[in-house]
């Protein structure tokens, strides 16, 4: 164990380095950039005072700012176009995860600090403190601070919650407010205060001029709340894995400390975090619960998206505008056709194949019959004709059988010499 | 004894080690240029609609007499099967003298909305392989199928056995109901009908969701902290570059494709059921009579290795052939171990059964 741990004054002096270094290194970039890039391109052409110089960079709050508002500036600076490129968005991810590394080594350095300081806990007491650390780390997940996932450590957590926030605002006809339009952590606002006051607007009576437009907002109401509640289950989800995982990394610590192997650098703490925080979000997302409310989730959010798209579709009507159940027939009909077309094409492309053989067969038979195959049956079948006939000429007609005829008396030789010369040929027909 | 080893000064040096590469690989991060995607030359044979059949210009004087085609999934784009010259499934097919051919689903839009299974799989992919038939004067072609686009293999080779003459798929997912499929969890409660009846197509961004929230720290936040340590390299960042372009190059679902493939692959396990219709067609597995080879990752958690051999049980052939390999969903197709091993595999299998 090194001295420099027993000082809590070198681990302050070594965060105000870390933010003395870091604004030094990106002014210097900054200020390369003020000279090469051209005027019309730079955000912070003519005003130094865009770069908020009265920001103090070395607070927490401060650096994070410099970081993320100022590199987004610069980006813009460098890449005008509008459309997201694969670069800017692997920058803003990069952004992203550095921010979080940066928070956990700021968690790091405050913990070190007050190794000796308020706790009054020295290094051989470490586990007390690391105790402490977490346990009020866990607080902060807390149901009351759920929804707030901005400061400290919670930054990390926000990555599920923000990814969630991207994909309910691409088809909501509300990108970005959805998450937050019944947020129960406004202040002094709590989820079953809210309900109840969105339960008196549904049951109050429609009047005036707009009577139908409010009926559809009431009749709406209950998939708003719905999903809110879907939510607040998600959120307290992500809470309870949130501890889970700080559960899990106080094993680890400890399991360090016992087996000599201890980290060396931030790296391995921020790798040894996430390792924690995927093997507790492993454990529930394959969970009954964590599928049930998933699921509540998505479902609920797609109820008011085709509430909101069904009350669309009759303004639009209204204004005697093409609406998205017209397009889903003028689709559906263009699909019809297609199929039909292609069903055609079939036909035809067997038809041509059968005719392309018909072809094909006929002037196979052309061909045999340019051979002669024909004549030369004709012909082989006279000679076989002509074989037989000299066959017949030639051969002798065979004897008639004869059966032996039964024994009879002799016949008188007058009858037989009168039988015989009393003959007469036998007249052929017709003579 | 304290877990932790390193010392102030060596934390503070780490931190501002971290934001030089950081604001160092920001130039280089600037001056990348156009990501290109895709290395091996090809030309459009086919058209139709959004589908295009490619053939891929052949590496060996004399390729192999009955050509592959493969058919990817619809869910991400095929180029990452020739992502870049060290690491193309494609390429290490043409060098071992297959001859290559392509589907490419394209992007659907809003008039694609009532593409079904059947318009996908006896429409578009039937008509490619009747066009490679009539190039080749063939009957039947062998077809290579990568994930959703092996189901679909497989559910052609079923309807229309006669045209296939050696089926080939790839982390190909038959049986969605193994217990550790957690893509299937997801699944049974969700109200398809709802979600398809309300948009219509399936943005891209929702599936990309879904594949990041199964490891959201990894995927969203240690990846990029360790891509500050290559952004010195060009290349390593280019590569790096390539690989996210292709992450978040989600295609929008047909709608009708994507209501039946969740409802009956997803929901009911149909192709294990035997009860998927397509058009009016059942899928009967036991048609399925043609050699066999199944190629799978070991360590795949998004088509887990048993849904992919459950094949074995439910066709008819007698030439079926797996093969393990030792990697992930995405591993087997662009890691250098898996390209040493798995297109010299594919293609000698083919030739024995030339």
């Amino acid at each position: 164990m090194s001295d420099g741990f027993s000082s809590n004054m070198d681990w302050m002096k070594g965060w105000t380095d870390v933010q003395q270094k870091t604004w030094e290194t990106w002014s210097n970039m900054l200020q390369k950039n003020l000279t090469t890039t051209p005027f019309s391109s730079s955000p912070f052409a003519g005003s130094p005072a865009n770069l908020n110089m009265n920001m103090n960079p070395w607070s927490q709050e401060g650096a994070m700012r410099f970081w993320r508002d100022g590199l987004e500036q610069w980006w813009r600076g460098m890449l005008p176009q509008k459309q997201i490129s694969p670069e800017q968005a692997v920058f803003r991810n990069m952004m992203s995860a550095g921010e979080q590394f940066q928070r956990m080594a700021e968690e790091v350095f405050k913990s070190f600090h007050s190794l000796k300081g308020e706790s009054g806990l020295g290094m051989e007491n470490w586990t007390e403190l690391l105790d402490q650390t977490i346990q009020s780390a866990k607080k902060q997940f807390s149901l009351s601070n759920v929804g707030d996932m901005s400061k400290g450590l919670q930054s990390m957590w926000a990555v599920p919650l923000e990814m969630w926030k991207g994909v309910v605002a691409s088809p909501s006809i509300f990108p970005g407010q959805m998450p937050n339009m019944f947020n129960s952590n406004l202040p002094n606002v709590s989820m079953d205060a809210m309900r109840s006051s969105i339960e008196q607007l549904m049951t109050t009576p429609a009047v005036g001029i707009t009577r139908e437009t409010q009926m559809q907002m009431q009749e709406g109401m209950p998939h708003f709340l719905e999903f809110q509640e879907a939510q607040s289950a998600y959120m307290k989800i992500l809470a309870a894995v949130a501890e889970k995982a700080f559960d899990n990394l106080h094993k680890k610590l400890l399991e360090l400390g016992a087996s000599d192997k201890p980290l060396g650098s931030l790296q391995q703490v921020y790798d040894l975090w996430v390792d924690c925080s995927e093997d507790a979000y492993g454990e529930v997302i394959v969970g009954e619960e964590y599928r049930v409310v998933n699921a509540k989730m998505t479902n609920s959010l797609f109820k008011i998206k085709q509430f909101t798209q069904k009350m669309l579709d009759d303004n639009l009507r209204k204004m005697n505008m093409p609406t998205r159940q017209d397009l889903d027939a003028a689709y559906r009909a263009l699909q019809d056709q297609k199929r039909r077309l292609r069903s055609l094409e079939d036909e035809v492309r067997t038809l041509r194949k059968q005719r392309d053989l018909a072809v094909e067969l006929k002037d196979l038979r052309d061909d045999i019959e340019k051979l002669g195959i024909a004549e030369l049956r004709a012909e082989v079948d006279r000679l076989r004709q002509d074989a037989k006939d000299r066959q017949r000429a030639v051969t002798p007609p065979a004897a008639p059988k004869t059966t032996p005829a039964p024994v009879a008396e002799a016949a008188p030789v007058e009858a037989e010499e009168d039988a015989k010369s009393t003959k007469k040929p036998r007249k052929k027909a017709g003579e | 004894m304290f877990p932790f080893s390193f010392q102030p000064e060596q934390a503070s040096q780490e931190i501002v080690e971290f934001n030089r590469k950081l604001a160092q690989g920001m130039q280089n991060l600037t001056q990348m240029g156009p990501i290109d995607t895709g290395c091996s030359a090809k030309e459009v044979v086919y058209r139709e609609d959004k589908v295009t059949l490619y053939r891929y210009t052949p590496l060996v004087e004399n390729p192999h007499r009955v050509p592959v085609l493969v058919v990817y999934a619809l869910v991400n784009r095929p180029y990452m099967a020739d992502l870049q010259e060290d690491r193309s499934l494609i390429r290490g097919m043409l060098k071992n003298g297959l001859d290559v051919y392509l589907i490419d689903w394209g992007y659907p839009d809003s008039s694609d909305r009532y593409n079904t299974m059947d318009d996908y799989i006896n429409g578009y992919l039937k008509r490619c392989v009747e066009v490679i038939c009539d190039r080749h004067n063939l009957y039947r072609i062998n077809i290579l199928g990568i994930c959703q686009g092996g189901t679909f293999s497989i559910c052609f080779s079923a309807m229309h056995p006669e045209m296939v003459r050696n089926l080939v798929v790839t982390v190909t997912p038959v049986d969605f109901h193994t217990p550790d499929n957690l893509l299937t969890k997801w699944a049974q409660g969700l109200d398809v009908d709802q979600v398809v009846d309300t948009i219509g197509n399936i943005p891209g961004e929702l599936l990309n969701w879904t594949f990041l929230s199964m490891k959201p720290f990894r995927l969203t936040g240690q990846k990029y902290l360790g891509m500050v340590n290559l952004m010195d390299d060009k290349t390593q960042l280019r590569n790096f570059l390539r690989m996210e372009k292709w992450i978040f190059d989600s295609p929008d679902q047909a709608g009708e494709a994507y209501r039946q493939f969740i409802k009956d692959f997803y929901q009911k396990n149909g192709l294990v059921k035997g009860s998927v219709v397509i058009g009016n067609q059942r899928v009967d597995m036991r048609k399925i009579d043609m050699p066999i080879l199944n190629v799978y990752a070991t360590e795949d958690h998004l088509v887990p290795p048993d849904a992919s051999r459950a094949l074995k049980d439910l066709v008819s052939s007698k030439d079926y052939t797996e093969v393990a390999f030792k990697g992930g969903h995405i591993g087997i197709f662009v890691s250098g171990k898996s390209l040493r091993e798995v297109p010299p595999a594919i293609a000698n299998w083919i030739k024995e059964r030339a």
